[in-house]
């Protein structure tokens, strides 16, 4: 066993690891705690066929992604284990492991993983949630070009336990983009592309922001903007209450089906219902073209400029 | 359910506000369930077992009104209280 990569961070912890992970930004003794996570390759349990997740006797979590890799999620450990499938795309392989895989850690952790991108404004972290297409990581992207760090793409961390003041752990400033926002953007050699080719489905490119700031330390969070697919000609936010904030949030939990399999319901309710009451939830509507895009970043820009946020605040 | 019968909330339920929204969990069957306004308010004076009338005269006082006039309502909203397991009523009403 080598781990001979790390340490990274990776929502606050410290990561070791067999595979190279290039997204993730170097192990900082900043960040607030410690707890360690490792990601080694090996062979996962002989239980027979593996389905697309599984719940073993001993509370560990198993994650098959056909022709892909299988992942072991141990519980009794901080331990990852990657049995990788033929000639797996080792970019692929980090995809999913940033993905399911972080969503169920985070669930294993007391996290509440929130899918979307999160960019960091005037100090606090404003989350662009929604489903898969409906332009997260692109409105990102616009706003990481402007200067504004990038915290995360896919999963979003958030620590419910204080009241009042939900914390977003940061992943990594890397963003997953299609092929129409890559040519949009015109990131050339910053691109990583997947092995799968252009115009298919697998195909998708990542890339990293590193003229911004990395930031590794937690921090708090000052709205939610879920998003519509884009549409119509205003860009306009729309502030959401009560049994609708919740049901928006409650849409976008990472994987949800996983925490729940894992028998989490009440702590999903509990991370759910502490965001929606903390934090205000917009539903965020834009036009569809690309080329307009600035005017929903002005609009973010504008909206979260010199706001301090306070602990249990929602205008 | 009659004027003697004793209502108390059933197990199992996770509550939580949001602005003027109940959110409630059951934490077993997943079920959700969500309570607005004078709804919420009903589920707040079940924290003790209450009777209709208890309820009735309650939300009188608070709004200003007869309870006469708010018990139509509350019986009904009890019902759908009952239909989604969120409340026990003893004696038990027979189906």
């Amino acid at each position: 066993m080598s781990l001979q990569f790390g340490p990274y961070v990776l929502c606050g912890w410290k990561v070791f690891s067999d595979m190279e992970l290039p997204e993730l930004s170097a192990w900082s003794a900043t960040v607030p705690k410690e707890q360690t996570l490792r990601i080694q390759f090996g062979a996962l349990p002989d239980t027979g066929e593996i389905s697309h997740f599984a719940v073993t006797e001993e509370e560990d979590v198993l994650l098959r992604v056909p022709g892909v890799a299988g992942f072991h999620l141990h519980a009794a450990e901080h331990r990852v284990t990657i049995q990788m499938e033929g000639s797996s795309d080792p970019l692929l392989v980090r995809n999913f492991l940033y993905g399911s895989v972080l969503a169920v850690l985070c669930y294993k952790r007391g996290l509440f993983p929130l899918h979307g991108a999160s960019v960091l404004l005037n100090g606090s972290a404003v989350i662009l949630s929604g489903p898969s297409g409906s332009g997260k990581s692109t409105l990102a992207t616009a706003l990481a070009r402007r200067g504004h760090p990038l915290l995360c793409d896919d999963v979003c961390a958030i620590d419910t336990k204080v009241p009042g003041r939900p914390l977003l752990w940061p992943a990594f400033p890397r963003v997953k983009l299609l092929a129409d926002a890559i040519s949009n953007f015109e990131l050339g050699a910053a691109m990583t592309y997947s092995r799968a080719a252009s115009g298919t489905k697998g195909h998708f490119g990542m890339t990293a922001f590193s003229s911004t700031a990395v930031v590794s330390c937690p921090v708090p969070v000052a709205a939610v903007y879920a998003l519509e697919s884009p549409s119509g000609d205003k860009v306009e936010r729309s502030l959401q209450k009560g049994k609708d904030a919740f049901l928006l949030l409650d849409s976008q939990a990472h994987r949800g089906w996983m925490g729940r399999n894992l028998g989490l319901h009440g702590q999903l309710f509990r991370h759910i219902t502490a965001l929606a009451s903390s934090v205000p939830v917009y539903l965020l509507r834009r036009p569809r073209v690309l080329e307009r895009l600035d005017e929903t970043a002005n609009l973010l820009e504008t909206a979260h400029h010199d706001q301090p946020v306070i602990a249990g605040s929602k205008s | 359910m009659n004027d003697n019968s004793v209502i108390v909330r059933a197990d199992g339920w996770l509550t939580a506000w949001i602005d003027n929204d109940l959110m409630m969990m059951h934490a077993e069957s997943n079920f959700y369930l969500n309570l607005s306004g004078s709804g919420g308010r009903i589920w707040e004076l079940l924290e003790h077992p209450c009777t209709v009338p208890d309820l009735c005269n309650a939300l009188a006082s608070e709004f200003d009104i007869q309870p006469e006039t708010v018990r139509p309502e509350v019986l009904a909203f009890l019902d759908q209280l009952f239909l989604r397991k969120a409340i026990d009523v003893d004696p038990p009403i027979l189906a």
